[in-house]
């Protein structure tokens, strides 16, 4: 009896950590974007979490899956190369607690960070409404202005 | 989720043709049955744009947000559903004018039971008139009952106002 507890218990264990194993961002680059969030789902037994999925683009436009991020109300950090593209995939993932169903929309953008740079992101998800703003400026002090979204196949610009 | 939509595309689908056999096969007939319709309506104001701006703002979002294919899936006890959605948006400008439509198709999980148009069933028609140098007035043919978050957004790119990408899974 001993054994089949076990058993059940390594399984799960593995199912739990091994199946579920979404691949972290982490990078020793300095932090340069800080992005905020704020999800409201449009009912009391529903949920929304949003994800941002950081890729490397190469210059055939082609990517490389770096890692994810779990983004929170709060301030998150995330160090992005400079000068270079990065593909951003914020991913808005609402469940429902009684029906057992899922869905998944994403808001995807290039973004170049710029030497010297700093980028501010805030993700919305407001009952069935999303937008990403991103905003950009010049050191700490610079005057912030935001910059468009750009598509996958922009890369070479 | 999918129970909601697929229950929606059912009752719409009779509703929307009044239990007729036939849906809205062109811009002009969805205008025409909307409004008309249990599960469609129309709405009519005026914002303080120009038409050339509204359009500018329709042909930057329609494309970001509308332009996709939406998968959704439930399971539970003994059943397990996949339901495949393509949107497909139009845009047209002229003159003192601009227009935004939506049209989506189930590419799977529902059955076609109406003659559908090339780019899928019409779901909103928006009719965009300049009415001064930065005032417009809007005509909107949407659904009354369902994807109030596609209505509400595309409202605020007309009116300017809180402009975001709806959720087409909601």
């Amino acid at each position: 009896m001993k054994w089949i507890f076990l058993s059940i218990l390594i399984v799960y264990t593995v199912h739990l950590s091994g199946c579920a194993s979404t691949k972290l961002y982490s990078s020793s680059l300095q932090d340069n974007i800080a992005i905020t969030t704020r999800a409201d789902a449009d009912s009391a037994f529903s949920s929304v979490n949003i994800f941002l999925d950081i890729y490397e683009v190469n210059r055939a436009c082609a990517t490389k899956f770096l890692g994810s991020v779990k983004l929170y109300e709060t301030k998150t950090l995330v160090g992005l190369p400079v000068n270079k593209n990065s593909y951003l995939s914020f991913r808005f993932v609402g469940s429902s607690f009684l029906g057992g169903s899922s869905s998944s929309t994403s808001f995807d953008t290039l973004l170049k960070p710029l030497k010297g740079y700093e980028y501010e992101i805030h993700a919305r998800y407001v009952k069935g409404i999303y937008n990403v703003d991103i905003l950009e400026r010049r050191g700490a002090k610079g005057r912030k202005h935001r910059i468009e979204s750009r598509e996958l196949n922009q890369c070479r610009r | 989720m999918n129970k909601k939509l697929s229950f929606l595309v059912i009752i719409s689908s009779f509703i929307i043709t009044g239990c007729a056999t036939k849906m809205p096969l062109t811009a002009d007939e969805f205008r025409h049955m909307a409004p008309g319709s249990f599960s469609g309506g129309k709405e009519s104001f005026e914002v303080n744009r120009s038409v050339a701006s509204i359009g500018k703002t329709f042909k930057k979002m329609a494309n970001k947000c509308l332009n996709k294919r939406v998968q959704m899936t439930e399971s539970g006890y003994m059943h397990h559903m996949v339901v495949v959605t393509k949107y497909t948006p139009t845009v047209r400008i002229g003159k003192n004018r601009a227009e935004l439509h939506l049209q989506y198709e189930h590419e799977k999980g529902v059955m076609k039971i109406h003659e559908m148009p090339e780019k899928g069933y019409y779901m909103i028609v928006m009719d965009v008139t300049g009415i001064g140098k930065s005032k417009s007035r809007v005509e909107f043919y949407r659904p009354s009952i369902a994807y109030k978050n596609v209505v509400e957004a595309v409202r605020g790119w007309a009116t300017g106002k809180n402009i975001g990408c709806p959720d087409l899974t909601k």
